[in-house]
């Protein structure tokens, strides 16, 4: 089988080379320079009024069918984000737990660096935080399947589009942010930039960006929740991804 | 009656004009996609967004075999395996391959053109693999045993009431007309199927030759799904699909959002480097990504390597008069509209059966106008026309008339002597049935049998012209 596949790569490779060395060749011209990094235009930018981005985020993803409060303090962003558990999941009704006495989230470990103290409070409430352990083991898979509530910080956020780059690593789970019927998403103000090219411009400032990018297995950009105009062109939520998105940015 | 897309081209076009709801149903669907288009390039300065992505794509096309080397080395290098296929038949044996050497039983599949191209679902199926779709409209049409009719929007030809009777049929569902009701029935349906696969397949909208990176960008999560859960995941791409940079891929990214369904940004966009680090708890233990030739060198080589810098976003089928009358399933193939018309018979390297697509067009120019990357498509399907035409695609005797047809209209003479025929013959005909030719006499009869012609004027135009030089004004008539 190696020898076949070889020879796929060769006689490809083989066919565009002969095909581009044709001076006579109709298209691509034969000199095509590359896009420059500089002069772009700004795609994802609406005005160019220097705007709060946490107030324009806000405004982006709840166009998004999303939800986003904006927190004055630490303490107040803790507190908004108990609330929002609660109301989800009185809303949900009978949630899986290890007994009636608890119900179990599903979250990142470590969410109290994006916002301390928040483990904590959501215990003495009654909920128990789960963090995906291995999701080839088919019993934790299942388990984490049935839970309704999922809670993340992101890596970056951006104004302009109210999107999240959630990056995945040992303690940055995939599947909290794509599992749950509901995601709650804690953002530390420090992270949010007013759109993807600023903050890529950034990056490649720092040289950064090669690392950032495939330093991981899997980078994910949500913008709102999961939806679908497939029937009918009509709206609907909630497809494969959670119905509800609810973001809480944190200041720093 | 749906269109049977195993029919022959005149048989499939005939039963979509004929279909009473189908070209109101794409019509509505197709203006309504073109107006948020529309609303997304006025919000920025759009012109330079279309300008600076066929920049970039040139650039890819020009160094395409070196950005694929650069591709496959990073793919390696960050834990992924790289396959080469030729053909089609390649590519099945590859996935086939992979699938039995895993012992796979059931495959999720996110919206994928390139699969549907090399209709590998069947080829999976005929090994004992059971492949379930999960993109809502592609899962509609493999629950209905359909073809997509619509690049980004698979049922676009599907009402809510023909959806509905298909969950109740298929899936014991109560009738409801609410899409949201339809959507949750599919949700808990496809949820068990992604947790139990053994392998999950997509296809590519964009991968980055810097980095490695497949992209895949979806707004019901489904994409997100299948490169997480099951242990394997396989990338399926054309190898035009390449872009240089990260910050080519955003580019792309935009275009292919405000294009394809008028959005800033899709609900989730998906980059997979490769798979699952040791620590990480959840991704694919294994990534596989398949390099897809299937006729585009060929068609570089030939000259419409322009048409490999689409970007499959479905503008040009939202702006085509034709695509709206005939939908996808008038194609017949894979690929629809102006973009497919061009393609199709240049992928399946079979001229004579897909021979009558480029034809399928009023080389109206509103593709090339709507086209992200503005690719010349009316361009494209002329000269298409003039291949098959020196490729002797087309009857001796459509051939004869048209050389003869070139004849008469450039001598004098006979173009005078053929109109003064004409213009008899065709108002005797005409006046035998009343006004308008409802028939003419074979071999031009395929012209009147759907369609009435008017008879020509009774007196020529040089003639006219003659008369009100003599006597100063235009007769009357």
């Amino acid at each position: 089988m190696g020898k076949d596949v070889s020879d796929a790569r060769t006689r490809i490779l083989g066919l565009l080379r002969h095909a581009l060395s044709n001076p006579q060749l109709r298209y691509p011209p034969p000199v095509a320079p590359p896009l420059p990094l500089a002069g772009r235009t700004p795609v994802t930018e609406r005005s160019q009024e220097n705007e709060e981005k946490a107030s324009r985020f806000k405004v982006e993803l709840e166009e998004l069918h999303g939800t986003c409060e904006v927190a004055a303090n630490p303490v107040e962003a803790r507190m908004l984000a108990v609330q929002r558990v609660l109301a989800w999941s009185a809303e949900e009704g009978s949630l899986p737990g290890r007994d009636t006495e608890s119900v179990w989230l599903l979250a990142w470990p470590e969410m109290d660096e994006a916002m301390p103290g928040l483990a904590d409070a959501l215990t003495t409430r009654g909920f128990e935080l789960r963090h995906p352990t291995d999701m080839f083991q088919r019993e934790d898979r299942s388990e984490m399947a049935e839970i309704r509530i999922g809670i993340t910080s992101a890596y970056a956020a951006f104004a302009a589009t109210g999107s999240l780059l959630l990056r995945s690593g040992p303690v940055h789970s995939r599947v909290v942010s794509l599992l749950p019927f509901h995601h709650l998403a804690v953002v530390p103000e420090n992270v949010l930039w007013l759109n993807v090219e600023s903050w890529l411009a950034h990056e490649q400032e720092q040289g950064t960006l090669p690392h950032v990018i495939r330093g991981c297995a899997n980078l994910s950009l949500v913008s709102g929740p999961s939806k679908s105009a497939d029937i009918e062109s009509r709206l609907t939520l909630g497809v494969h991804g959670p119905r509800y998105l609810h973001v809480i940015i944190v200041p720093g | 009656m749906p269109v049977d897309v195993g029919a022959d081209f005149k048989t499939r076009v005939k039963q979509a004009v004929t279909d009473p709801h189908l070209a109101e149903t794409v019509t509505r669907a197709t203006i309504s996609l073109t107006l948020k288009k529309d609303q997304r390039y006025a919000e920025l300065q759009g012109q330079r967004l279309r300008d600076e992505t066929r920049q970039m794509k040139t650039y890819v096309l020009r160094h395409l075999p070196q950005l694929l080397e650069q591709f496959e080395q990073n793919v390696q290098m960050n834990g992924g395996q790289v396959h080469w296929a030729q053909d089609a038949d390649e590519a099945n044996r590859i996935i086939c391959n992979l699938a039995t050497q895993k012992d796979v039983r059931k495959v999720v599949k996110a919206k994928s053109m390139a699969t549907e191209e090399i209709h590998l679902n069947q080829h999976l199926e005929a090994i004992g693999v059971e492949c379930v779709e999960t993109d809502l409209g592609e899962y509609i049409i493999q629950l209905a045993r359909e073809m997509p009719s619509h690049i980004v929007a698979p049922v676009l030809h599907k009402s809510v009431d023909d959806i509905s009777q298909l969950f109740a049929e298929k899936l014991d569902m109560p009738r409801t007309l609410d899409p949201q009701a339809l959507c949750a029935k599919a949700r808990s349906v496809l949820r068990r199927e992604f947790l139990n696969a053994d392998m999950g397949i997509s296809g590519c909208n964009f991968a980055i030759a810097d980095t490695g990176t497949v992209c895949i960008v979806t707004n019901e999560g489904n994409g997100r799904l299948v490169s997480t859960l099951p242990p394997i995941y396989v990338a399926v791409m054309g190898i035009e699909k390449l872009v240089p940079t990260v910050q080519d891929a955003f580019l792309q990214y935009q275009a292919l959002a405000r294009s394809a369904t008028g959005q800033k940004v899709t609900v989730y966009l998906s980059m997979t480097n490769g798979p699952k680090q040791p620590e990480d708890v959840d991704g694919p233990r294994e990534f596989h990504v398949v390099l897809l030739d299937n006729g585009r060198a060929q068609m570089l080589a030939e000259g419409y390597g322009e048409a490999l810098m689409c970007i499959r976003c479905g503008a040009c089928l939202n702006a085509c008069p034709v695509y709206k009358q005939i939908s996808g399933h008038g194609y017949g193939h894979t690929y629809s509209g102006p973009i497919g018309a061009v393609i199709s018979p240049l992928l399946a390297r079979d001229m004579a059966e897909s021979k009558e697509l480029p034809y399928a067009s009023t080389l109206c120019g509103a593709c090339r106008d709507a086209c992200p990357v503005q690719i010349d498509l009316p361009g494209l399907l002329l000269a298409l026309r003039q291949d098959l035409v020196e490729r002797k695609a087309m009857p001796r005797l459509e051939k004869a008339g048209l050389r003869q047809y070139a004849d008469i209209m450039q001598k004098t003479g006979s173009y005078v002597r053929m109109g003064g025929m004409a213009r008899a013959g065709s108002r005797t005909l005409s006046r035998m049935s009343g006004g308008t030719i409802r028939m003419l006499p074979p071999p031009l009869h395929h012209w009147t049998k759907t369609r009435d012609m008017p008879p020509f004027a009774r007196r020529s135009f040089r003639q006219q012209w003659a008369h009100r030089n003599r006597t100063g004004e235009w007769e009357k008539t």
